[in-house]
């Protein structure tokens, strides 16, 4: 009876021994490389690193007109599978006298990104210009980033999407999320393939009428497929912008510049031509 | 000795300066950078030049940021012209052709060495149009120089053709944006020496491109002129929560560590006790 | 056939002759594999086969084969793995709890519930990778996994309670294996083998005994809280997102409440099912039920009280985003679901278990005018009228709402009728009452967890104005595959019951007095010589 007391007191002094040794500093530099296969940071296909932006949308609501074809230039860029609208225009109803306005609503890619946040293999992550982009060589499909976001901006591919050769042709990147492949989250990027060359992302030079600005926060300026270029800091200065679903905490980073029919001006311009002191 | 200083100051303030062009013109001068990134780093460069007026186009070498060499071979074609290839390189960083068109219409101007970049060298376009109602020469001299972290000293110049200076005239000073918008930040009124000052707003590591036009007018005419400045310090970029970061947060993988660890060592305690079994 | 399969599976006459009548009534079903048996594996496994079919069907067609899509992105793979690892949570409340708190009466029930809880955690962690979109990069999980994930908890805390299950579940098997590794010397090799094995040299010493009895204590005391990990780590799958309808502070004590009553619930289902399977009824006794009964009540109050909680405080306010949840599910396509999950399944259940429990109501055996099957007849009748005449409109074109209002109300107060001399019935007959209320709480269990996930998930805060709520339709892949859990679940289940007694042989071998149903109370014999295991 005795030995086996000792034994067990002998195993016990063992495991407290280690649980000692695990805490002491040097052992703190061995547990972050031992961590370190499971953080996910990898370089992933095709990403050029963001560049010394932080990119930025806006997009006027009284200018909508609710034509769609900022979807069908996004469709176009990114041969995005059918079924699937990563700027899509919602019709938005209020509840009682206000008329309705139309609304699209791309990634608003957030600074406290739900979908980042919630990804358990790091397959969805948020690069240093703003930009949420998809590993879809990481992706496993479990559609946690769906369930997380609020703005409903995510898509799965469910089949195997249509192909063309084309398509087929280029080689996978993390910036255009071409070729698609079936079983993993797909969304809108902001188009790094373009803004990275100096171009407007798709949807903003499909906007006949140059409802969505875009730019970057550090030259204060977003502009349209109009020409026309806003300064950032005047319209959020007078509070006449606002995030979507703000208050869920999730920091977009889309502006949206409110519709005709909640503007406080009396004038039929829309506020963002108002502000910018371009004639219309 | 109050003048020695002034000098010495203004001496000092020319010599802090990053980058400055200067563009004598008979007839319309006209300033372009060169660089992998396109003309004045657009892919759809475009400028207006009047028909019999001299054009004299300087070109700027502006991949000093690339550790080798990335020389242009610059070429304009069209209608009316035959003109020789202009080069620039990091050794050979300006050059500048001299040409007067004599038809209306459209010329081409791109670089015909296959290079990085070359497909943004390939769009620019020198609209020929009808001359404005006459106009002397000027010339327009700007300068960028850091006055502390968050801004720019733009200074420009107006002379006409004998170097008198022009004064009480407006100059507008434009930033030319990463995504090819145009907002203008100020427009300064030359004083009695022809110079104009304006301070635009600038963060930590932004690369500003501002142009300088001066519309013409009252028997004077157009001028032009471009020059970028890179601010020092690190580019200021989105920030990562711990929630959102690839890398886990230290304090939480410690903790997880500990727990679970202890409860798999109480399994292995338990899984020894029913190993002992065997001894009776 | 069967002979040839006896032969080579193992089942003996032989030796089971040779036990005497304590071993002789539990060992039956592991010496003896009779036809019956067989045919129910061959049905079960034919079950799981056709969900291995429906999911290579998945594999091949991706998940366009389910009935998910963009908006209701989680479906019956993610219901079905909260509610089995629900299920499981069962071991937990027996082993440990009944065992911390020193009750006696647990003995011949632990094994059945730490079944349950090891059959129910193999097939709740199998669910999700079934939801994979990419199940072959599954490891990624491991290699590139971040721990700020609440998927990544779940993989931890899902590992941990198996592993401390299937310790749990070894620990009291080990003087078991050990008695059929000395008693069923024809059993086939590879039963041998195990037997062997997992009876790591069990001689039955008082050292022997001292260390099992440490290694429980020791386990009993961690399992606990590991259980109600597991539970909250699952919960927060949901509570960690913003979604109106989940993003709520209480899902963790709540999912818990909900595992804890329907995994007491699965093992009231159990205790019936092998207690007329294997002529238990010596060792599975009213006593057993009622006690039991007590335990699924108290949980199943406790689960109704976390759903007031957080309904009746939603209601209350109404908030922007949850209106359209709410209103979903009181009153517009989840109404119907919702109601009878919670009246039916929640409520009507703590109405049976209580019955039994209290003085026999005689004073409504006043009110037995007619045989209540007869009343239960003519209100179903009533009620079918009143749902038909809603059709009459169709034909004839006359607004029969008066008509259908009239049915409804006879058949409503044939059905309190029936009800009310129904209770007689039900209290004479304890141990059927108590199997129907936890048959409706498992029943429940499943369904809301499909309450919980569908109607949120088909409500997003960014709606057109057109947009009516999303339609979720599972496919035949869908529920096949959960049939075939279902069917592995019971497969597994049953063939742990006829590998190793269902009931535990040492530990109710100190021979309780048990009073029988039917007969009058007899004492067990009395194995002289055998050391009696501690409690």
């Amino acid at each position: 009876m005795e030995d086996r007391r000792l034994n067990r007191r002998d195993f016990l002094k063992l495991t407290s021994l280690g649980a000692a040794a695990a805490l002491a500093p040097k052992a703190e530099a061995a547990l972050r490389a031992a961590i370190k296969p499971l953080v996910a940071n990898g370089p992933h296909p095709g990403d050029n690193g963001g560049g010394a932006h932080r990119w930025v949308m806006v997009i006027d609501l009284a200018r909508c007109d609710g034509c769609g074809e900022c979807t069908k230039a996004c469709s176009a860029m990114h041969l995005v599978p059918p079924g699937q609208e990563w700027i899509k225009v919602y019709n938005i109803e209020h509840e009682g006298l206000a008329a309705s306005h139309f609304f699209p609503r791309p990634c608003m890619q957030c600074d406290n990104p739900p979908c980042v946040n919630v990804c358990p293999v790091g397959a969805s992550y948020k690069r240093s210009d703003g930009v949420v982009l998809i590993d879809q060589e990481v992706c496993i499909g479990c559609r946690f980033c769906m369930a997380a976001c609020p703005y409903s901006a995510r898509y799965f591919n469910w089949a195997e999407p249509p192909h063309t050769a084309q398509e087929l042709s280029q080689s996978y990147s993390v910036e255009t999320n071409i070729p698609h492949r079936k079983g993993v989250v797909e969304k809108c990027l902001f188009c790094p393939a373009l803004t990275s060359k100096g171009e407007l992302p798709a949807c903003v030079t499909g906007c006949p009428m140059g409802a969505i600005y875009f730019g970057d926060e550090n030259e204060n300026a977003v502009t349209n497929s109009l020409g026309e270029t806003l300064s950032l800091s005047d319209f959020l200065h007078d509070g006449a912008a606002h995030r979507h679903l703000e208050e869920l905490g999730t920091e977009p980073r889309v502006w949206y510049l409110p519709p005709r029919t909640q503007s406080t001006s009396t004038q039929s311009q829309p506020s963002a031509v108002l502000l910018s002191g371009l004639e219309g | 000795m109050f003048l020695k200083t002034i000098r010495l100051f203004i001496a000092v303030l020319f010599l802090s300066s990053v980058t400055t062009f200067t563009a004598h013109a008979h007839g319309q001068s006209i300033a372009i950078m060169v660089s992998r990134d396109g003309f004045d780093r657009m892919s759809n460069y475009s400028v207006d030049v009047e028909a019999g007026h001299e054009v004299t186009i300087t070109f700027t070498y502006a991949d000093d940021d690339l550790t080798g060499d990335n020389p242009h071979d610059i070429r304009i074609l069209g209608a009316g012209v035959d003109l020789p290839t202009v080069t620039v390189s990091r050794d050979n960083p300006t050059a500048s052709i001299t040409f007067t068109p004599t038809r209306t219409g459209t010329l081409t101007i791109l670089c015909v060495i296959p290079c990085i970049g070359m497909e943004n060298l390939v769009g620019g376009s020198i609209h020929v149009v009808q001359p404005f109602a006459g106009g002397a020469e000027i010339s327009l001299a700007l300068d960028l120089s850091a006055r502390d972290e968050q801004s720019v000293l733009a200074r420009v110049k107006l002379t006409d053709a004998e170097g008198r200076p022009i004064s009480d005239v407006p100059v507008s000073l434009v930033l030319n944006t990463s995504v090819g918008g145009e907002i203008v930040v100020g427009v300064p009124v030359t004083v009695v020496d022809g110079t104009a000052a304006w301070m635009i707003p600038a963060l930590a590591g932004q690369k500003l491109q501002v142009s300088a036009v001066f519309q013409g007018g009252n028997g004077l005419g157009y001028a032009q002129n471009i020059a970028e400045i890179t601010m020092p310090g690190a580019p200021l970029s989105v920030p990562l929560g711990a929630l959102s970061s690839p890398a886990p947060p230290f304090a939480l993988a410690l903790m997880l560590v500990i727990v679970v660890g202890s409860i798999w060592v109480t399994f292995g305690f338990v899984a020894y006790q029913v190993f002992s079994i065997r001894k009776g | 056939m069967t002979a040839l399969l006896a032969k080579l599976l193992g089942s003996s006459t032989e030796d089971f002759d040779k036990l005497n009548t304590h071993e002789k009534a539990l060992l039956r079903p592991v010496f003896v594999w009779g036809r019956g048996f067989y045919l129910t594996v061959a049905f079960l496994a034919l079950i799981f086969g056709f969900g291995v079919f429906a999911y290579l069907t998945q594999l091949r067609d991706g998940l366009a084969a389910t009935g998910m899509r963009d908006t209701v992105s989680w479906g019956l793979y993610i219901i079905n793995f909260v509610f089995f690892i629900g299920i499981s949570h069962v071991g937990a409340l027996l082993s440990s709890i009944l065992r911390l708190t020193g009750a006696k009466w647990r003995h011949p029930i632990t094994r059945m519930a730490e079944s349950i809880t090891f059959a129910a955690l193999l097939f709740g962690a199998l669910m999700p990778i079934i939801d994979l979109g990419r199940p072959e990069r599954m490891f990624n999980l491991i290699f590139s996994g971040r721990i700020q994930s609440p998927i990544l908890w779940d993989i931890i805390s899902i590992t941990t309670y198996l592993a401390g299950s299937s310790l749990f579940l070894l620990l009291p098997l080990i003087p078991d294996m050990a008695l059929l590794r000395d008693k069923f010397i024809h059993a086939p090799a590879w039963r041998r083998w195990i037997y062997r094995i997992l009876s790591f040299g069990w001689t039955g010493t008082p050292e022997q005994h001292a260390r099992l009895d440490r290694a429980m204590n020791t386990m009993a005391v961690l399992i606990l809280p590991i259980a109600v990990m597991v539970h909250t780590v699952v919960s927060w799958i949901f509570a960690m997102t913003l979604r109106p309808g989940w993003n709520s502070t209480i899902f963790g004590p709540y999912f818990v409440a909900g595992a804890l009553a329907s995994g007491a619930a699965s093992v009231v289902l159990a205790m019936v099912v092998f207690r007329k399977m294997y002529r238990l009824e010596e060792f599975i006794t009213l006593k057993h039920f009622k006690y039991m009964a007590a335990l699924v009540l108290t949980l199943n109050l406790a689960y109704i009280y976390f759903n007031i909680s957080e309904y009746v405080t939603l209601a209350y306010k109404m908030e922007g985003a949850e209106k359209a949840v709410l209103a979903s599910l009181f009153s517009g396509q989840f109404a119907g679901l919702f109601w009878m999950t919670q009246v039916l399944g929640l409520i009507v259940p703590a109405f049976l278990l209580v019955l039994p429990m209290i003085k026999p109501m005689t004073w409504i055996k006043r009110l037995r005018v007619l045989p209540p099957m007869l009343l239960a007849a003519i209100s179903a009748l009533f009620l079918g009228a009143s749902l038909a005449t809603s059709f009459f409109n169709t034909f004839i074109g006359f607004d029969p709402s008066l008509v259908a209002l009239a049915f409804l109300l006879g058949g409503l107060a044939f059905g309190g009728w029936a009800t009310l001399t129904l209770i007689p019935w039900l209290q004479a007959r304890p141990i059927p009452t108590f199997v129907i209320a936890a048959a409706l709480i498992v029943i429940q269990a499943w369904l809301k967890r499909f309450i919980i996930v569908v109607p949120v998930l088909e409500q997003p805060f960014i709606t057109d104005a057109a947009f009516e709520g999303a339609l979720y339709n599972p496919t035949w892949v869908e529920w096949g595959i959960t049939a075939g859990a279902l069917a592995g679940f019971l497969l597994v289940y049953l063939i742990l019951s006829r590998m190793v007694p269902i009931v535990s042989v040492w530990e109710t071998k100190h021979g309780e007095v048990e009073e029988t149903v039917s007969g009058p109370a007899h004492a067990l014999p009395q194995p002289a010589g055998v050391s009696s295991p501690e409690v």
